[in-house]
């Protein structure tokens, strides 16, 4: 399983496009909206670090919609076909997949981290620092098993757009692109059945000095169960066609 | 790590069948291969072979029948790493150097051979740091045969392994796979290709219609169909009546155009104009191997010759 992992990042990292657009992006975003809003406060921080947390939690989102869709290409050469022919179990594979997406997301994470500390100059404790990182990046393990259901799911050409059509919605009804306290209420409450929503949610606890939501993780571990489950019965399905 | 093999029969099909909507591809079949055996399957296409294959690596389930490779589920097999397969279905990802793939397969078992090993062998050494996607159609299969190679299996089951090789390729290939089996590995193969059969399968299995209809080594298949076609027009006949003929193995009818495949050409001849006087435009041609192989696969009518 190793080798496998490790030439898929090898071969991901060989795409400039993949690593500007999936990785650098958040980034890039958070420096643009944090000047959109200015100096307001949301959620009893001040705005450059709440923006912050919204858009690595949108980067670690971003990177699981990049790669989990690519599945899909993996089942139209037949890829995943022929990894079957080899000792690697059903399982393993499934393993690989959401490692890879796991390790990519790290980047994109520390990538915004990293610009709200260095060029925004937010100050926070290193363990601060850590408790976010973790938290971001743990927490995105939903995303990463629901971009690979999309990959799992549909035909190439389409996973792509379905991808973007899943996670641009979740992403702003989750509140990542605009705090959900200006959202009309209905859409304030629709968004905390949303992962999107508590990843950043959960994360942003971490220095308000909030106790763990267990609604929140709850809620998480919901999508994460739910979309394993569906990842483990279609490729079930690809293993029992024709 | 053919030490580890310890049964008398490599591949055994029981009562296997696989049904397509209407389609019956694959209809009762039942084969054994013996360790160390070089079988070819041939027929036609849609003849079954492909999907015989799929069900013999466990990638296909059958509607009923049984398989086992060495005694074991092909799942078992596979994750014992006494199975490599080149696959028509089967593919790699064009982003992956050939050097890239065949490693990512050897890292899947616990006793592969070296990455390096498998490539040069598979002749692949040249082109091992491009990447897939940009390979011609016989550099793939190629890169698709280290990979299959790479596991040092002790069955080496290959779908059209040749397809889009030009004649060079076909006989480098051909070489390498010559090289491995005279350590005694067993190995089935799906062609097209009847001299590939003909210079390299020490049994030939043909299938038509999802069944097998001959078997046996080459010289014995190609003796059944030895001899000449005649070719003529005659009106007022029939398939039975003309396989009936001495000298005739197989006959075809199409309207009136009758086509025999002949042991004996000059009694079948004789007769053929005793019965038909009227027959007209009567050829005799010595039959080549792709008349023989169109004989036994042909679609209907055919009677064979018992």
């Amino acid at each position: 399983m190793g080798t496998l992992i490790w030439t898929e990042l090898k071969v991901l990292s060989r795409s400039v496009e993949f690593l500007v657009i999936t990785i650098a992006f958040p980034m890039v975003f958070f420096l643009v909206m944090s000047e959109v809003f200015g100096s307001d406060r949301a959620g009893g921080l001040d705005m450059n670090t709440y923006m912050m947390i919204s858009m690595a939690a949108f980067g670690a989102m971003s990177v699981a919609f990049a790669v989990g869709p690519r599945v899909g290409l993996e089942r139209q050469a037949g890829w995943n076909r022929q990894l079957r022919l080899t000792p690697l179990p059903g399982w393993g594979y499934v393993a690989v997949k959401i490692t890879v997406a796991m390790i990519l997301a790290l980047p994109a994470v520390l990538l915004v981290f990293l610009s709200g500390l260095l060029i925004k100059g937010i100050e926070l404790t290193a363990g601060q620092w850590l408790a976010i990182v973790l938290s971001c990046w743990i927490s995105s393990l939903p995303f990463v098993v629901l971009g690979l259901l999309i990959g799992m799911a549909v035909k190439p050409e389409s996973a792509q757009p379905l991808g973007l059509a899943v996670y641009l919605p979740m992403a702003m009804l989750g509140g990542l692109w605009m705090p959900v306290d200006i959202l009309p209420g209905f859409m304030a409450t629709l968004a905390k059945v949303l992962p999107s929503y508590w990843l950043a949610e959960i994360t942003r606890d971490r220095l308000t000095g909030v106790a763990l939501d267990l609604l929140g993780v709850g809620v998480l571990a919901a999508w994460f169960l739910v979309a394993l489950s569906l990842v483990i019965g279609l490729y079930r399905r690809d293993a029992a066609r024709v | 790590m053919a030490d580890t093999v310890t049964t008398d029969v490599a591949v055994s099909l029981r009562g296997l069948r696989k049904t397509f909507g209407e389609v019956r591809a694959v209809d009762d079949l039942d084969l054994h291969i013996a360790p160390g055996e070089v079988v070819a399957l041939l027929g036609p296409n849609a003849a079954g072979k492909t999907t015989t294959m799929e069900m013999l690596l466990g990638l296909t389930t059958p509607d009923s029948g049984e398989i086992e490779l060495f005694g074991r589920t092909p799942r078992r097999a596979a994750a014992d790493g006494l199975v490599g397969a080149m696959l028509q279905s089967g593919g790699f990802l064009g982003e992956m150097t050939s050097r890239e793939i065949v490693q990512v397969m050897a890292a899947q078992y616990p006793k592969a051979m070296k990455v390096d090993d498998a490539i040069a062998r598979a002749g692949v050494t040249k082109y091992a740091k491009l990447k897939y996607s940009g390979l011609s159609g016989g550099q793939k299969q190629r890169t698709r045969f280290a990979a299959a190679l790479v596991c040092d299996p002790d069955l080496l089951v290959l779908d059209e392994p040749t397809v889009a090789m030009d004649v060079q390729s076909r006989q480098e290939f051909w070489a390498a796979m010559r090289e491995y089996t005279t350590a005694g590995r067993t190995v089935v193969f799906a062609t097209h290709y009847l001299a590939e059969a003909q210079d390299f399968a020490d049994r030939v299995v043909l299938m038509r219609h999802g069944k097998i209809v001959a078997d046996g080594s080459v010289d014995a298949i190609v003796a059944k169909v030895d001899g000449r076609t005649i070719r003529a027009m005659v009106e007022g006949t029939s398939v039975e009546l003309l396989a009936a003929l001495p000298g005739v193995g197989t006959a075809q009818l199409r309207g009136e155009h009758v086509e025999l495949h002949c042991s004996d050409s000059d009694a079948a001849l004789r007769a053929l104009l005793a019965d038909y006087p009227r027959a007209r435009d009567i050829s005799v041609t010595a039959m080549s191997l792709e008349d023989a192989f169109v004989a036994l696969t042909a679609d209907e009518p055919v009677m064979e010759e018992v």
